[in-house]
């Protein structure tokens, strides 16, 4: 993936280009908002890592701009200001995705791939998904297992929809709370662990292939071995 | 009218125009006692004596005599004009100058019109009169002419009813409009008090520039509330550098920690090692954000977005995301609450401080084996609260729990900072709404209650 990278702290700048680059991505760097703005309307990215505060142009007036000249590359928004209120602002001017410093880098990189992935034109809108013999009918809210239909409630069914959706990549806990549950909140304990294990069990029909698999500090992936 | 009756202002009210018109009463009194008392008292000493004087010549010189004496008398009066009768013994009478009388005499002194005739005109006389029976059975009348006097205490009488009337008034408008000129200053206070108090530090007394006392009162909050809005302020930009300047430098650390991980490769000693930092550094992290979101709520610079809200479902929604945790810790959820429940909250916050509570209960009520979350309505209020049947906090705890890194004696082996309490507490606060813990035997019920302005009516 081609990704530009905003940011003006130059040591978490190289950080961060580290890590994408590990990833097996292609990234450029710039530290000022003017300068963004110019690159990302040249050039076409897969993705932007755009920081809020910048020098010269605040991080949501860059993206406003961007998204006025209807360029619709995925914009992950990073900044300080990690609150909630400012995260929907962020969202409203036109971010797909919101992080708060400081961040893991895996949680970074796992969102960076559900990002530019959303951006393709997959079969986001298709009503049914299959993840080897796990078939999941979202119009008729049916989950099957190798033809065997497995009882789940409405908020396990949206948990494995989302596995789905993104099977093959990881999917982080924050991720999970974020796009499977309508409320932006920090749990104090990791109550999402509780959730997926019972799934997990659900799912997992004696011996057969665990399809959800843990990634340890990270997160979960759903994965056909 | 109860909140009325207790108002500073209209008890001043009341003081100022009772006294008010205690004064004009008192001044008047006096005025009454100088101009018609005092001359009443002279009178009646004055026309006793002479009647007593005159009874005696009556007796010692017989009527003729008395007829003679009393005829001089009345024609070179010393002082106020003089009034007689003298009746015989058989009704008939002797002499007077008294247009009429009545039938049977009245013991002690009587007041007896008695308007004479001079050159055409009329003048008003009123006799004070002494009027007894003689030991023969005459019956003589002495008086002296008391019109100045009885005229006087008419107007006396009259002015003081208007007077009074008058005072009256003048004393409670006057009263009100004070209380209220004083009530208009006090509500100023009020009000910027309130404002500080919601959060605006912005908030001043205003000052009308008269140079009174509550210009000096109002100026001297507003220095008080200038020094502490620059202490503030100061605290607050050294939290939120400190705060901003945190989060990179632990966004690096976790940075560096990560790096570390990968370059552990195949060495198990130094991954796990470099895995529990960054558990550490996360944990952090978290610490951070939580209080930074504390005193952003604390301090109302955290925005409320209320949106009306179904309270079951939320309530539903918090009991399904941590059924699964319940279940491990065997412990049974227990939901109580009835449709319809409406309210204006700001969903996310609440979300947060009821999972916070839920979390508490779950994690503190070691050997208790049920949880209940319930919501109600009661008429200006909504009750969100948590309930456990652990084993309780102690009185001493339930003070401090609020506090910022506060944890209850018995706490040492739960995980946990310390911050939960505190940013229920907080979103309380930007609700405004009250937390209570009390004991609920055997465990713990806190409750959240939140007013009525914020709720929607059905």
């Amino acid at each position: 993936m081609q990704i530009l990278l905003v940011e003006d702290d130059a040591a978490l700048a190289a950080h961060i280009m580290a890590g994408v680059r590990e990833a097996g991505h292609v990234v450029e760097h710039c530290a000022d908002g003017r300068d963004a703005l110019v690159r990302a309307t040249c050039e076409s990215y897969d993705a932007i890592i755009l920081d809020r505060m910048l020098p010269t142009l605040d991080g949501l007036k860059v993206l406003a701009a961007l998204r006025a000249t209807d360029d619709a590359t995925p914009v992950l928004i990073l900044s300080a200001l990690g609150d909630v209120d400012e995260r929907v602002r962020g969202l409203r001017a036109g971010g797909d995705d919101y992080m708060a410093k400081p961040f893991a880098m895996s949680e970074l990189l796992a969102r960076l791939e559900t990002l530019a992935r959303r951006n393709a034109p997959v079969t986001e809108a298709a009503s049914v998904l299959r993840v080897a013999d796990l078939e999941i009918d979202l119009a008729g809210h049916v989950v099957t297992r190798a033809g065997r239909r497995i009882p789940l409630t409405l908020r396990e069914l949206r948990i494995v929809a989302y596995l789905a959706r993104n099977a093959g990549r990881v999917v982080t806990r924050t991720m999970l709370l974020e796009n499977v549950w309508d409320y932006n909140f920090d749990p104090q304990t990791n109550i999402i662990d509780q959730h997926i294990s019972k799934l997990r069990h659900k799912i997992a029909l004696d011996d057969e292939t665990n399809l959800i698999q843990t990634v340890r500090g990270v997160g979960y992936t759903m994965r056909a071995e | 009218m109860r909140r009325l009756l207790r108002s500073l202002s209209f008890r001043l009210t009341l003081i100022y125009a009772g006294l008010f018109c205690l004064s004009v009463a008192l001044l008047m009194g006096t005025g009454y006692w100088l101009r018609v008392t005092v001359p009443m008292d002279r009178a009646q000493r004055l026309v006793k004596s002479e009647a007593r004087a005159l009874r005696a010549a009556y007796l010692a010189n017989g009527p003729a005599a008395t007829a003679a004496a009393l005829d001089r008398r009345a024609q070179r009066s010393d002082g106020p004009k003089t009034f007689h009768a003298l009746i015989a013994p058989d009704g008939r009478v002797v002499t007077t100058n008294l247009p009429g009388w009545s039938n049977r005499p009245t013991d002690g002194l009587t007041l007896i019109e008695a308007d004479s005739f001079a050159d055409g005109a009329e003048i008003d006389h009123n006799a004070l009169v002494s009027d007894h029976y003689l030991p023969d059975g005459a019956r003589l009348l002495i008086g002296r002419d008391v019109e100045d006097v009885t005229s006087e205490a008419e107007i006396l009488r009259t002015a003081a009813i208007w007077i009074l009337g008058v005072t009256v008034l003048l004393g409670f408008s006057s009263g009100w409009l004070m209380s209220l000129a004083i009530g208009r200053r006090i509500e100023a206070v009020t009000l910027a008090a309130r404002q500080v108090m919601d959060g605006d530090l912005t908030g001043r007394v205003q000052v009308r520039g008269a140079n009174d006392d509550f210009d000096r009162l109002g100026e001297t909050l507003n220095l008080m509330l200038s020094r502490i809005q620059s202490l503030f302020q100061a605290v607050q930009r050294v939290s939120d550098n400190a705060a901003h300047e945190l989060r990179t430098p632990l966004a690096r650390l976790i940075g560096r920690l990560e790096a570390l991980e990968r370059m552990a490769g195949d060495n198990p000693a130094l991954q796990t090692a470099a895995g529990e930092a960054i558990v550490e550094a996360n944990r952090l992290r978290q610490i951070l954000s939580a209080l930074m979101r504390i005193s952003r709520l604390e301090n109302g610079r955290h925005p409320l977005e209320l949106q009306r809200t179904d309270v079951v479902q939320l309530l539903e929604d918090l009991v399904e995301f941590y059924q699964p945790e319940a279940e491990r810790l065997g412990i049974e959820l227990i939901l109580s609450a009835r449709r319809p429940l409406v309210a204006d909250l700001d969903l996310d916050l609440v979300f947060q401080a009821l999972s916070n509570l839920l979390d508490n209960a779950l994690k503190h009520a070691s050997g208790g084996r049920r949880v209940e979350l319930s919501a109600r309505r009661q008429r200006e209020w909504l009750e969100l609260a948590v309930r456990d049947d652990g084993p309780g906090i102690d009185l001493e705890d339930a003070g401090r729990v609020t506090e910022q890194f506060y944890r209850g004696r018995d706490s040492g082996a739960v995980p946990g900072d310390g911050l939960g309490l505190s940013m229920v507490a907080a979103i309380a606060h930007a609700h405004g709404a009250t937390l209570e813990l009390a004991p609920a035997s055997p465990g713990l019920r806190v409750a959240l209650t939140i007013p009525d302005q914020r709720l929607a009516r059905g």
